[in-house]
């Protein structure tokens, strides 16, 4: 997760959390973000993608940030988490981090 | 020659009726082929609801009476003379009034829809509240059609409308400027002495159920909730739904605070970037 965080100067932070365990697997952050936000956020993914069924994805959008949330495949118990400015194409970012996803799944 | 036991006849069932939202939850509740009248009666309080398939078909209450022809007249679309030229018609020859109304020419089908959920959802308000009661007796099925039918949502959210007064209105339009042909909105709020949000506003086509209305209302003042901890800039949050739970134009659900209501909705793919989009213009706009 770290190597394709630094391949992506235009994302501030990746995370990848167990919503069964409740635990924050891991978090890297770039740039001048807050670490307890990164990790509150990492900590919602698994519920906003719980909720209203299992959601494949889930992202929050706001004026100043983008929090994007992509289950991990065979493992939907795990997400991961990829935060970027607003104005990110969310659409990538997604499919960015659908790949980490994959990679988070084959390496678990 | 021994026929057997004859099946029981339907048996009339007692259902309180505080608040719309129980009759809707009653009425969700009914197996999808049940038809019957649900009687109202007590001090101050009489009338019927007629329900088929779900749907609520014509609801009377003592008083309004006339209501229907009032709500047609003040839009213009029928004069009180026609309506009862074609209601003594209409009850000679068995026809619904509504569909007879409309294939005379008489006044326009969305016309007859608008008053006639305006005319259903002040009736409801009358007939329940405090203690009051209905004894829901089966019936056969009706010949009412589906498009002047009303779906326990929509019966529901037009409710909180009527009873909201002038909030309603504004956050109507806001609606109907985020949410575009295909997709559905509706806007609620969270009033200190009840468990769950209350419907004010609503667009589209929503979930039929009341009860799926407020499975989704719960949903997005959960998910607003839990995004508040670490967004607090006006954030929208968006699921993808699954496959199964998609339709077409409709594949994302967003949920978003618009001034004191929380919004939820469901829409196409490009449905949350555009509604940030404005929310944006519309912030800049008000800071100028």
């Amino acid at each position: 997760m770290r190597d394709a965080l630094v391949e992506r100067p235009d994302v501030a932070a990746l995370a990848c959390m167990d919503g069964r365990a409740g635990l924050v697997l891991g978090m890297y952050v770039q740039g001048d973000v807050p670490h307890d936000l990164v990790e509150m956020a990492a900590l919602a993914g698994p519920q906003l993608c719980a909720a209203p069924t299992d959601c494949p994805d889930a992202f929050v959008e706001s004026e100043a940030w983008v929090h994007a949330f992509v289950r991990v495949p065979e493992r939907p118990d795990i997400v991961v988490m990829g935060l970027a400015q607003r104005g990110t194409n969310v659409t990538l970012l997604r499919a960015w981090l659908g790949e980490v996803a994959g990679q988070v799944g084959r390496a678990s | 020659m021994n026929l057997g036991t004859p099946p029981p006849a339907p048996r009339a069932r007692v259902v309180p009726l505080g608040t719309v939202a129980e009759l809707c939850a009653f009425v969700d509740e009914l197996a999808p082929t049940d038809a019957g009248e649900l009687v109202i009666g007590g001090a101050g309080v009489g009338g019927s609801v007629y329900v088929d398939s779900r749907r609520i078909c014509w609801a009377a209450a003592k008083g309004l009476a006339r209501r229907l022809t009032q709500l047609l007249a003040e839009g213009g679309a029928v004069s009180p003379v026609d309506l009862e030229d074609v209601y003594r018609r209409c009850k000679a020859s068995g026809v619904p009034l509504g569909e007879s109304l409309v294939s005379l020419g008489v006044t326009s089908a969305p016309q007859l829809r608008a008053a006639l959920a305006q005319h259903t959802v002040e009736s409801l308000a009358q007939l329940t509240g405090g203690a009051n009661l209905g004894v829901w007796n089966p019936r056969a099925h009706g010949a009412y059609s589906a498009r002047f039918t009303f779906g326990t949502a929509e019966v529901l959210a037009r409710t909180g409308a009527f009873q909201s007064g002038g909030l309603a209105a504004g956050v109507e339009a806001e609606l109907r400027a985020c949410f575009w042909d295909g997709e559905w909105g509706a806007a609620f709020v969270r009033l200190a002495d009840r468990s769950r949000p209350e419907p004010v506003a609503w667009v589209g086509e929503a979930p039929l159920s009341a009860a799926g209305l407020m499975e989704r209302s719960t949903w997005a003042t959960s998910a607003l909730d839990l995004v508040a901890a670490f967004d607090a800039q006006q954030p929208l949050v968006a699921v993808h739904l699954p496959p199964a739970r998609r339709r077409r134009g409709r594949e994302v659900r967003v949920a978003f605070a618009f001034e004191h209501t929380v919004v939820v909705g469901e829409v196409g793919d490009q449905g949350p970037a555009r509604i940030l989009n404005r929310r944006a213009r519309a912030r800049r706009s008000f800071t100028g």
